[in-house]
């Protein structure tokens, strides 16, 4: 990946992009924003393209191919764009022995595609399996666009299935619904402005 | 439920011990600020500002025996000792490690969800005690909605003066930060945890230096887990005496002790260290026993790095030093149940891909080794094992521990070695092809 010195055009909006700035001086250095930041333009953009990663290698002060290389190592970023939803199933050992594979059949019948560990497109659809989510005592789960669905059945799993395919809001299948369903982007949350003890000046650390 | 409880998903009745870390996640609104002060958040942090020295609170906390509840049972008080002493006049860190994901454990997340102003109270206890300047909290990126519910409580508490500039009028200063990560198992080794707060890939870093010379940015740094740093308030408030009381002489205090795979009734469970794992898996207050009156096969008691145990290992108490004479280890304190109707095989294969598809790749053993055992496993399973596939995977094994810069390698080792010791037959030739097989990867 190259800059050729191309202006690339910010892809949050300017609030978003000054509440990344303020952002910038709770940590030494600015490249420590770097991962959220990255989850934000793909939030924006629907997946984190050469334009974006390029201007959140200007934003924070380093290489684009940088940028890339972190980009490339964390599974959650989306090089490429992405159907509206997209499902993960975790195949690790607790989800396993709790019959993920049932599950797996489920969107097999429902979306007519197999999951595998890479991502697979079916129409509104991209479905792949993932290491452990952190559910296993709710096991087998399934996340959608970063909601969870725990304790699955077959017959849960199809009912949230065929909401999604009609543009209904799932139920949570769960007695407890602890989740706050995020519309992403997520709003921004308050910064604690006047109450923050530190700001870093990155200028005076340069050179250290 | 409106009481306290001992567990997740919340159930009644409690069986009596006592709780001090699930005691507020059944409340209505025990997220908010609020909910969580009129039920005792925050009290301890006031009592120690105004009552007790930095160095009283890492004494306590060191007497208290509390051990590292990330994995690796570090003792936790002993930790903050290694910090440069006050005059070093470098800024200095808390890294609060929230990367849970390890496979089979789900407690931290529960923390965090349900009552994220204990996390909150603990982590500006053990940056008091250790004088840091902030707290840097790195979650993994899966956990969205846990990272939403933190941060909405560190804005709460930093408008309530509990959070930042002169807390509570002690004149101590203190910020918290939550960065979201983006999926990585590795970046819950605390190097590469760095490495990941400051915008890197997660690689972790050879030690020496270690954290507390050369932590993040270069400054001292301490690392710890969600979990230790939630019994921190406890300890403070209560004393260590009343801490020790709790557990075994070398395990005090109470675990979340999260049950997954074939009981009836999977869950977390905040109990004393020491309990041992038939309690935790067949007790009518815990795990509830197996499906069906099905037997047991095999027993997982840490996490999967922890590897699996025969049936026997049942009367074995749940503490640092069982575990490891078992050839095992407290790990997580994450009990993953196999019946007999589970593929070993299967599960072992699961879990070496896991560490194969986790692994950084800066160490030729560890990037080598776990594909090739992965590549053997899978074999295996297909029913093709050939007779020197255990002595070729106990070679690898060998070559993989204690070579590498972190040890992902050894954990990917730990389970095979045990697997083979105890369930060798069933990697040995003559095994039937399962239709799991040819899974989809
Ligand atoms: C491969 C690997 C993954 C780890 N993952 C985690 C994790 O997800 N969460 C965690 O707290 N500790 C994890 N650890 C342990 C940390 O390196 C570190 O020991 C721990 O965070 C220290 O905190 P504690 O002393 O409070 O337990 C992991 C270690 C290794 C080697
Ligand atoms: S042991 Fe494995 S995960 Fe750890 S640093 Fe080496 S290659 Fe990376
Ligand atoms: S093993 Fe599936 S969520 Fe942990």
């Amino acid at each position: 990946m190259s800059d050729n010195g191309k202006d690339v055009r910010s892809p949050l909006p300017d609030e978003r992009v000054r509440w990344w700035e303020e952002r910038c001086t709770h940590f030494p250095e600015r490249r420590a924003v770097l991962l959220p930041l990255l989850h934000d333009i793909q939030d924006h953009a629907g997946c984190l393209d050469r334009d974006g990663m390029t201007w959140a290698a200007r934003f924070v002060g380093i290489s684009p191919v940088e940028v890339y290389g972190v980009a490339t190592f964390y599974w959650m970023y989306d090089l490429e764009p992405r159907p509206r939803f997209k499902l993960s199933v975790c195949h690790n050992i607790s989800c396993d022995l709790r019959g993920k594979d049932a599950i797996l059949d489920v969107i097999e019948e429902e979306l007519g595609i197999r999951p595998g560990h890479h991502p697979h497109t079916e129409g509104e659809f991209c479905v792949r399996t993932v290491e452990c989510m952190g559910a296993c005592s709710t096991a087998p789960m399934m996340e959608v666009n970063g909601r969870y669905f725990e304790a699955l059945t077959p017959d849960k799993a199809r009912a949230v299935l065929r909401d999604l395919k009609d543009g209904r809001e799932p139920a949570s299948t769960t007695p407890w619904d602890t989740e706050l369903r995020p519309a992403l982007p997520a709003a921004l949350p308050t910064h604690p402005g006047e109450r923050l003890a530190w700001r870093w000046d990155h200028a005076a650390e340069e050179g250290r | 439920m409106s009481g306290k409880t001992y567990s997740w998903p919340p159930r009644d009745p409690h069986p009596g011990h006592e709780t001090y870390l699930f005691d507020r996640i059944a409340l209505e609104g025990s997220h908010t600020l609020q909910v969580a002060r009129e039920h005792g958040a925050w009290a301890t942090l006031a009592m120690a500002l105004k009552e007790m020295k930095p160095e009283e609170v890492t004494a306590v906390v060191k007497d208290s025996g509390l051990r590292g509840r990330g994995g690796a049972g570090f003792p936790c008080g002993l930790k903050w000792t290694f910090m440069p002493r006050f005059d070093d006049p470098r800024p200095r860190f808390l890294a609060v490690n929230a990367d849970e994901s390890e496979p089979g454990t789900c407690k931290d997340r529960i923390l965090i969800r349900e009552d994220p102003h204990l996390l909150l109270e603990g982590t500006l206890l053990a940056c008091y005690a250790m004088q840091c300047r902030a707290a840097y909290v790195f979650i993994r990126g899966e956990y969205v909605n846990e990272a939403l519910v933190l941060q909405e409580a560190i804005g709460e508490a930093y408008a309530a003066g509990l959070i930042g500039r002169d807390i509570l009028g002690s004149g101590f200063s203190c910020d918290v930060h939550l960065t979201r990560g983006a999926g990585a198992y590795i970046c819950g080794e605390e190097t590469a945890l760095m490495e990941a707060q400051e915008g890197k890939r997660g690689h972790p870093r050879p030690k020496p230096p270690f954290p507390a010379q050369n932590g993040l940015w270069g400054r001292p740094t301490t690392v710890n887990n969600v979990e230790t740093l939630c019994n921190v308030p406890a300890i403070v408030g209560r004393g260590a005496a009343w801490y020790r009381g709790l557990g075994t002489q070398a395990s005090a205090g109470n675990v979340l002790v999260g049950i997954s795979g074939h009981v009836e009734r999977p869950g977390v469970y905040e109990v004393p260290l020491g309990m041992t794992l038939r309690e935790l898996v067949m007790g009518e207050a815990y795990g509830g026993g197996i499906p069906g009156g099905r037997a047991l096969q095999a027993i997982v008691p840490g996490g999967s790095s922890a590897g699996f145990l025969p049936p026997e290992a049942l009367d074995v108490p749940l503490t640092h030093d069982d575990l490891k004479a078992q050839g095992s280890m407290l790990g997580t304190a994450s009990i993953i149940v196999l019946d007999e109707t589970a593929d070993l095989v299967r599960a072992t294969r699961v879990v070496t891909e896991f560490y194969a598809d986790e692994s950084c790749g800066q160490c030729s053993q560890c990037r080598e080794g776990t594909a090739w055992l992965a590549e053997i496993l899978r074999r295996i399973e297909g029913g093709e094992a050939e007779p020197d596939d255990i002595p070729t995977m106990l070679e690898l094994c060998e070559q993989m521990k204690g070579k590498t810069i972190c040890v992902l390698s050894d954990a990917c080792a730990w389970p095979i070695e045990l697997a083979i010791k105890h369930f060798r037959p069933a990697f040995e030739p003559g095994r039937a092809a399962t239709a799991a097989a040819g899974e989809a990867r």
